[in-house]
This record gives C-alpha cells, sequence and structure tokens, in this order.
C-alpha cells in the first residue's frame, strides 16, 4: 500500500499530486463535448420524471374538455352570492358619486374582493396578495407579479378558477402590467380561486396545469 | 483546510440550489462535473457504457439530493462517489463467482486511481486561473518558485501560498471523494 507505483497511496506526494491531474487530464479532454451534451435530455427526462413537491400536492385541475356542461344560472345562485352583492354594491356606490370612497380609497375604484395566493413551487416566490376592484363598472385584478423568476420558452398566465367543477376564465399572459381587466360577463361569484400557471409556448390555450401560486379570492370588506 | 464544505462560492451556490430541487442547479452539475463522470465510466466500461453511466449518476444524483450535505461535501466529489459505486455493483453483477466484499480487486483500484486521477484533474482546472498557473508552471514546466513569481510578476510569498493553498485543495477534494 505504501509503494507510489499506484495513483493510490494513502499520502501522495506534491508531485504524484500534479502527475495524476496530468494523466486525468487526458482523460478529460478525450471527451467530446457535443457527445456529453446529448446525454443531458435523457438525464433531464428521468430525473424530472417525478418532480418532488415542496408544499403538498397540488389539487388537481379539471381540463376544459373533461368539465362537464353546467347549468351558470343555477351555480350562480348556488355559489357565493356575496361576490354578486358587494359587486353591485360597488357599482352603486360608483353610481352615486363614491365621495367616500375618493378620499379613502382613490378615485372612483371600489374593492370587491381581496386574495391571497400561496406558492405551489419550490421556485414561486412567497406569497403574493391583491385585490379586484370596480372601476368605472369595469372589474379589474390589482395584484403586481412582475417578481416571478424568468422562465424558458414558458409564461406566465393569471387565472379565475373554480376547482369543484372545473370552471376556468383565463385573465390573461403576465406580463409588466399590475393590472388585469375582469371580463364584463364573468360572474366573479363562480370563480372561487385564482391562479398563476406556467405556460408552455405550445399552442395550447388551456390551462397547463401546472400553477405555480393559488389562492382563494374573498369579499371585501363591507365599507361603513 | 479541513473544511470539507465546497469553498468555491460558484460551486457552494450549484450545491444549496440543488438540494433544494433547482432542476437548472442539475444542469449546471451536469455541465460543470459531466465529462469528469464520463471519463471514469470510460475507462471503467467503455464509452457506451460510459454514456449510461453518466446517466444513471446524474439521475441518482438528483433523487437523492435530501442525503447531500453542502456543509460537509463537495458535488464533484459526491457525484464519483456515486459513480463508482455504481461501476462495482456493475463489475460485482458480472463476475461469475460470489466475491467477499473485504477482498480487495485489482479491478477496483485500477478504478480507484482512474477516479482520483480524473478528480484531480477536475479540481485543478476549477482552481482560480492564477492559483492553477503557480502549480502547473512548477511542476509541469519544472520552473523553481522564484522563477515562477518572475513569470507571474507576482510577489514569491503569494506564489507560495497560492501553490499551498491549491495543493491544500487538490489534496481535500482527493479526500473527499475516495469516501
Amino acid at each position: 500500500m505504501a509503494e507510489r507505483r499506484s495513483p493510490d497511496p494513502d499520502v501522495p506526494s506534491d508531485d504524484e499530486l500534479l502527475a495524476w491531474a496530468e494523466e486525468g487530464r487526458q482523460m478529460l479532454d478525450a471527451t467530446d463535448q457535443g457527445h456529453l451534451d446529448r446525454l443531458w435530455d435523457g438525464i433531464a427526462a428521468t430525473a424530472f420524471d417525478d418532480p418532488p413537491r415542496a408544499t403538498e400536492p397540488v389539487p388537481e385541475l379539471p381540463t376544459r374538455q373533461s368539465a362537464p356542461p353546467v347549468d351558470l344560472a343555477r351555480e350562480r345562485a348556488r355559489r357565493r352570492p356575496w361576490l354578486g352583492l358587494v359587486a353591485a354594491a360597488a357599482a352603486l356606490v360608483v353610481a352615486v358619486g363614491g365621495v367616500v370612497w375618493t378620499t379613502v380609497r382613490g378615485p372612483d375604484t371600489v374593492p370587491v374582493a381581496t386574495f391571497r395566493m400561496d406558492p405551489l413551487r419550490p421556485d414561486a416566490p412567497d406569497t403574493v396578495t391583491g385585490r379586484i376592484v370596480a372601476l368605472d363598472g369595469q372589474r379589474r385584478v390589482d395584484v403586481d407579479l412582475t417578481d416571478l423568476p424568468p422562465t424558458d420558452e414558458a409564461f406566465y398566465e393569471l387565472w379565475l378558477l373554480d376547482l369543484e367543477d372545473g370552471q376556468l376564465v383565463s385573465l390573461g399572459p403576465v406580463g409588466d402590467t399590475t393590472t388585469y381587466v375582469v371580463p364584463t360577463a364573468v360572474d366573479l361569484g363562480s370563480y372561487p380561486t385564482i391562479d398563476v400557471s406556467v405556460e408552455p409556448t405550445d399552442g395550447d390555450p388551456t390551462h397547463s396545469g401546472d400553477s405555480i401560486l393559488r389562492g382563494p379570492i374573498s369579499a371585501a370588506e363591507a365599507a361603513g | 483546510m479541513t473544511d470539507h464544505g465546497a469553498t468555491d462560492p460558484d460551486e457552494r451556490r450549484i450545491a444549496h440550489a440543488l438540494v433544494a430541487g433547482d432542476r437548472d442547479a442539475l444542469a449546471e452539475a451536469f455541465s460543470r462535473w459531466g465529462r469528469m463522470i464520463h471519463a471514469i465510466g470510460t475507462r471503467a466500461a467503455g464509452p457506451d457504457a460510459a454514456d449510461d453511466l453518466t446517466q444513471s449518476v446524474f439521475v441518482e444524483a438528483w433523487r437523492s439530493r435530501a442525503r447531500f450535505d453542502p456543509e460537509r461535501g463537495v458535488v464533484p466529489g459526491w457525484l464519483v462517489g456515486i459513480a463508482r459505486n455504481q461501476i462495482r455493483r456493475d463489475a460485482r453483477r458480472h463476475r461469475e463467482v460470489p466475491i467477499d466484499r473485504d477482498v480487495e480487486h485489482p479491478e477496483d483500484s485500477r478504478e480507484d486511481a482512474v477516479a482520483n486521477q480524473v478528480v484531480l484533474a477536475q479540481a485543478l482546472s476549477d482552481l482560480d486561473p492564477t492559483v492553477r498557473s503557480t502549480l502547473e508552471l512548477s511542476y509541469w514546466h519544472g520552473l523553481t518558485q522564484t522563477e515562477v513569481a518572475t513569470r507571474l510578476d507576482l510577489p514569491l510569498g503569494t506564489v507560495k501560498s497560492h501553490q499551498r493553498r491549491g495543493l491544500a485543495r487538490l489534496r481535500d477534494i482527493l479526500e473527499v471523494s475516495r469516501g
């Protein structure tokens, strides 16, 4: 064992260390980089096949195709009538003139709901909060999503979800803005959850099922 | 230099990100140390088997990342450890006669020697370029420390401390990867 002929003695000399390094360098140099690069896809495909989750499992998101048709009028009555009421009240305040709101909440915006989205992936930012306000009869989501981690060949999209019945509405891709318009025809009471997904640029407009943030929407506290 | 955690800030960053489950960190680890694992596999089992070995080492590294402690180990040493275990497992599977675990086999020491050489080469190339130059000029080109100092325009004391630091780093890596 103490002999120095094999590069495996317990304590190599300095000369030996560097001589071994030179032997090793020749072996490293003999490997073709392009060949190595081609091995990566196989590693990624196998290793990331079952990605670990840092938090509890994400609820399964029914796809648009699999969701059964819903009688919207009946469902609307069943679900969260308060949100509709708050929105209606908000609209009324705006219509009346909103003197109180202009002093406290800024010009003509009326809070409709608030939400808190929690991270669903290890790379997600901390909890993100936001609100839904009404402005001149138009509802909009105010939330700052500009600090999401950069993505390759993918983008983020903001959604309103009804996890129970698999209904969903896209509020559009996430960009530099902090404002997302809720389409007038959308009944907020039917969508209790707000969600940010990671969407591959694959031309498929449906939700990818890969969410980075999600949380419940709560009615804004009734004012005065 | 008894600290076995990585001292290179970039390596530390990769180690912590990997343990945290960052996929990009595995890609970085592969681009930095894949060549080293492949070289070990090539000598141990041939180029085709080296492809399989390299892939399975990085897959295994990803799956067992929770067991890696960045404060106590260095990523290249850990990867080499995974590679050596797999090579030994494969070799034993192919031996006809069951063997005694305690008996040292010539194949094992040859693989260990190759692993040591490749690990050292990688560690040397990962050193700060100036530190590396002081070692290469002395040991490969036969310059004295004074000549190295002149060549690199450094104080003699700096050359000595660079060489001491570089050699200590190589010994550390070697010790860790020998497991």
